[in-house]
């Protein structure tokens, strides 16, 4: 628990000089969040380019919310569960349309997003059975996973802020899923990648 | 058969955040709209909250596939704003009650663009692009009235 005190204390020391428009404030906590903003929209299934657009959204409202933030501390928890409520706001808008023009455009901008990926290592056929499991992994344990993967690590309390499940329970979870992941017949085929 | 340890997770975990890094990080372009948002950091602007979205709102009740227009309802403490999107986004009209004359602001990352509302408060946007949008009214030349900005959302 310290170590997370210790994290929540430096946020609210970046959320304050934010506030306060120091120099580079603003893209300190880009850097401390961008990645999980995007685990949070990528981990409930949405494609790159509504994560992108779900990323610019919670940024645009941190910047109107952020002098009203009441605990600064826990601006992760914050930014996190805007996105995932903006996420599922995007997953509605996304059932109720039927396919337009407008969608085209969405797939070409996601396909613009590839040539920066390095598909090279999905040539290993271990990496490529492990990211298959993972994509195919029920969505509470995806989202789970996406989350505690993102770099910098989140604090347990805003990966229980994301899921709205008690800090307590995350561990056990978070085993009960890498478990699922470790028996998916792909994954179990090169056992030597995930117990090496 | 071994029985896993808490290493062996550890292990496996490392291992998808080292693929995640690599097939999907935070696209380059992604990051840079983040930074980018912090010119839209407001001081002391009222807020009015997005209150009502018939996207989130009509499928508590099962309504759902109509493909017809959305309704946005933003709430500051003196004023309401009604907004409807057009099936296909783009176009907004709307209404601010209680009805008075004044210029909205269409802000998108893009840009803004300013529109007038009637006697009615009635007023129309021109197509806005695809994204995140917000409105913005009031502030310098009206009567006790500090600017108001909505929540950021995605039409």
């Amino acid at each position: 628990m310290a170590t997370s005190r210790e994290a929540g204390d430096d946020v609210g020391m970046l959320v304050s000089n934010a506030v306060a428009r120091l120099p580079g404030a603003w893209d300190a906590l880009v850097d401390r969040f961008a990645e999980l903003i995007w685990a949070v929209a990528r981990g409930q299934g949405l494609s790159p380019a509504d994560s992108a657009d779900v990323s610019q959204t919670t940024w645009l409202r941190l910047a109107e919310h952020l002098d009203r933030i009441r605990e600064p501390e826990r601006l992760g928890g914050w930014l996190a569960v805007t996105a995932r409520n903006e996420s599922l706001r995007t997953l509605k808008r996304a059932q109720r349309q039927v396919p337009t023009p407008w969608d085209t455009t969405t797939v070409r901008a996601a396909g613009s997003d590839e040539p920066e990926l390095d598909q090279s290592i999905l040539a290993d056929e271990r990496n490529a059975a492990l990211w298959r499991a993972f994509d195919t992994l029920s969505g509470p344990c995806k989202l789970l996973l996406r989350c505690l993967i993102a770099e910098p690590s989140p604090s347990y309390a805003e990966v229980s802020e994301v899921l709205d499940i008690p800090v307590g329970t995350i561990g056990p979870r978070r085993n009960r899923c890498l478990e699922n992941l470790r028996r998916d017949p792909g994954v179990c085929g090169h056992r030597e990648v995930v117990t090496s | 058969m071994k029985s896993p340890t808490a290493d062996g997770y550890d292990d496996l975990l490392g291992h998808l955040k080292f693929l995640a890094s690599h097939l999907d990080p935070v696209p380059a372009r992604v990051k840079e709209a983040a930074r980018a948002c912090v010119i839209w950091q407001t001081i002391d602007d009222e807020l009015a909250e997005l209150v009502y979205d018939s996207v989130v709102d009509d499928q508590l009740v099962g309504i759902r596939g109509s493909g017809g227009s959305r309704q946005l309802t933003f709430r500051a403490p003196e004023c309401t704003v009604e907004v409807e999107v057009a099936p296909l986004g783009g176009r907004m009209q709307g209404q601010i009650v209680p009805p008075r004359q004044l210029d909205i602001e269409v802000r998108h990352p893009g840009g803004t663009t300013t529109v007038h509302t009637d006697a009615h408060g009635h007023f129309s946007t021109p197509d806005v692009p695809a994204g995140p949008v917000s409105l913005r009214w009031g502030g310098a030349g009206l009567m006790g009235e500090g600017p108001i900005v909505t929540d950021w959302v995605v039409i």
